[in-house]
């Protein structure tokens, strides 16, 4: 262990190191990222219990949902999902917060929205045509 | 120089005869003597050797002109642009290690490159990128090791007229 | 606003309630599905089951494949000993035998060619080649209009194969242009093939699905086999998805699958016979029906014809037709089958 990084220190510049920390590290957060996010992850809206809309949270947007109370506003970014505007008194859905973890979860219960996001699992179909 | 191009092509011939250790991912052990050739006599011979490589092995495997060549060109125009431009660098420089891994980079980016613009022109090809990446990351680093060892044994042989060039 | 720990007022559990049906729906789908992939006829191939146990499930699907393969080898246009190339030797203007497979499928073939009034043609095996579009890479530029105009001439698409029954199946080109190719419809082909044979290998629920060409059998586990079609310019994105009944087969013809650009143009592999070029109607057609090899030629004439072609279909027939502005058109039986999903492209 100890012989092989004398000789590492031995072959390599200051500036060769450099190259493989960049490098590796580099090469490294691309693979987690492709690994922590498969694309296509989305998030389901429904109102009164029933799906409303899916959104693809792949694309920066905003979208507007019609609640019980009136036009609610969700906002979309960086693959997570948040309410933006709602109708709704006490605002707690606001404070929620962004969502992008397959499974979360958040409501406007007084406005019947709930927003959940779906990942790989939670996709509908067993086989895309094509 | 002719017998540096009839080394690199020697190991050009035998990683196209052995099984890929995984699909897309080859060794890329001719860069090896590419990196030592950079080190020892500069950046012209790299060239020289690396087209030189290039071409003869692709006339001796039959693939000349073919997808297999375009991707080995492109993918050495790109390794030997990134070398020579990384030979500009201020300071002790870079020596084998940094060149091959900078090679091994530059080289998986001009091939990715050239199988988008001739053949497969779909964005779907970069999502290759990250395992391509781990895959150059690895290779390069030890490429770079190898070519150490051999930029030693030479230069102890034979010390090179021009002098050492990048190190 | 809730977090779920919090306690329910009346309200939140009626929301509640739908989340917790969803989770328990969510555990009753732990069914145990069995995979296996192959690479066969230039494509991935993969075959799920359930309802059977793993090593039944292997050998079934061992003969699936080896079904699909030897179809590969008959069909293909690239191998000169397949059944199809020796045909295509013979020439024009002379009765030959229909070998192997070729008996059943060209009669096939045939037939829907001749209902969809040629927008399925299975001879036009000369203009495939001269576009360049029987494997890749493709060649990244058009054929030159002479040559394109030359095969035209030589009747390269109108109707142009005969058959006599005189003995065996005998089958004959009339013009000189005309090559037998059965890309739009082999793909299909060989899925009935595999869906027989893991039938007669005791397998009841399953899903063949060949590079995006499939077919149903039962249903996984407690439900039916549901499955998505592709949005045709964004690849991981699903517009809509459709439940399969049992023996179901659905096809998708897309633009995106054989292609290359020149002058800006996206020339893909799905030529109109009516003028040797690619067709300029539609960027993607599906097709459901019965079996999935009418689903696939049928597939393909829509994609020529553009949603005009859906009439011609039939009740039977449902499918689904995207046009080249991105508008989706569906016949009314597939429109009763879709569960629209998209929000760049409205449903039909």
């Amino acid at each position: 262990m100890k012989g092989t990084l004398t000789f590492l220190a031995r072959a390599t510049t200051p500036a060769d190191r450099l190259v493989l920390i960049a490098v590796w590290g580099g090469m490294i957060l691309l693979g987690i990222q492709a690994f922590a996010r498969p694309p296509g992850e989305e998030a389901v809206v429904r109102v009164r219990g029933e799906a409303v809309k899916r959104l693809a949270l792949d694309r920066p947007r905003k979208v507007t949902i019609r609640g019980a109370l009136g036009p609610t506003e969700l906002q979309i970014r960086d693959g997570a999902i948040r309410f933006r505007h709602a109708p709704c008194q006490r605002k707690r859905c606001l404070g929620r917060g962004w969502l992008a973890q397959a499974g979360e979860t958040a409501a406007c219960v007084p406005n019947r929205v709930l927003v959940r996001v779906g990942g790989e699992q939670g996709k509908p179909w067993h086989a895309v045509s094509y | 120089m002719a017998w540096l191009a009839a080394f690199a092509v020697a190991i050009h011939l035998l990683e196209a005869a052995l099984p890929p250790i995984l699909p897309g991912i080859k060794p890329g052990l001719a860069n090896v003597i590419t990196v030592a050739a950079l080190c020892l006599w500069g950046w012209p011979t790299a060239v020289a050797v690396t087209l030189l490589r290039i071409l003869v092995a692709s006339i001796l495997l039959g693939t000349l002109l073919s997808p297999a060549f375009w991707l080995s060109l492109g993918g050495g125009l790109a390794a030997l642009a990134a070398m020579g431009l990384s030979q500009a660098l201020p300071g002790r420089g870079l020596g084998p290690v940094g060149y091959s891994v900078i090679a091994a980079v530059a080289h998986i980016s001009g091939q990715l490159l050239v199988a988008y613009g001739l053949f497969v022109h779909h964005p779907g090809l970069f999502a290759l990128l990250p395992i391509l990446g781990v895959g150059a990351a690895i290779t390069g680093t030890f490429n770079g090791l190898a070519a150490f060892l051999l930029v030693r044994e030479w230069r102890r042989e034979a010390p090179s007229e021009h002098g050492p060039a990048g190190n | 606003m809730i977090r779920f720990s919090a306690p329910p007022s009346e309200k939140a559990y009626r929301l509640v309630l739908p989340i917790v049906a969803l989770a328990l729906g969510a555990c009753q789908d732990q069914v145990e599905v069995h995979n296996e992939r192959a690479f066969v006829m230039g494509t991935l191939v993969e075959i799920s089951a359930t309802g059977v146990g793993a090593e039944p499930f292997r050998e079934a699907a061992g003969a699936a494949f080896l079904e699909m393969r030897s179809l590969h080898d008959a069909l293909t246009p690239l191998d000169g000993e397949s059944e199809l190339v020796r045909f295509n030797a013979r020439g024009h203007g002379r009765w030959v035998a229909l070998e192997g497979p070729l008996t059943e499928l060209v009669p096939r073939a045939l037939s829907v060619q001749r209902a969809s009034d040629n927008a399925f043609n299975p001879h036009l095996g000369r203009l495939v080649a001269l576009w360049g579009f029987r494997e890749p890479p493709f060649p990244g530029r058009p054929p030159p209009e002479k040559a394109i105009r030359g095969l035209l001439e030589a009747g390269a698409s109108q109707p142009a194969l005969a058959l006599r029954r005189e003995g065996s199946l005998e089958g004959r080109l009339e013009h000189p242009g005309a090559t037998l190719d059965l890309g739009g419809i082999a793909k299909g082909f060989a899925v009935d093939r595999a869906v027989a044979a893991l039938r007669e290998h005791g397998v009841d629920n399953a899903l063949v699905n060949a590079g995006g060409d499939m077919r149903a059998l039962g249903r996984r586990g407690e439900r039916p086999w549901r499955i998505g079609i592709r949005h045709p310019r964004r690849e991981h994105h699903v517009i809509a998805t459709v439940e399969l009944r049992n023996g179901e087969a659905m096809v998708t013809s897309g633009d995106y699958e054989r292609f290359f650009r020149a002058e800006g143009k996206r020339f893909h592999h799905l030529l109109d016979p009516t003028t040797g070029r690619p067709a300029r109607r539609a960027q993607q057609a599906s097709v459901l029906g019965p079996r999935a090899t009418e689903s696939d030629a049928w597939s393909t004439a829509l994609f020529s014809k553009g949603s005009q072609g859906l009439e011609a279909l039939g009740p039977g027939l449902p499918g689904l037709v995207i046009d080249t502005s991105g508008k989706a058109h569906a016949s009314p039986t597939m429109r009763r089958r879709l569960h629209w999903r998209s929000e760049e492209i409205l449903a039909p």
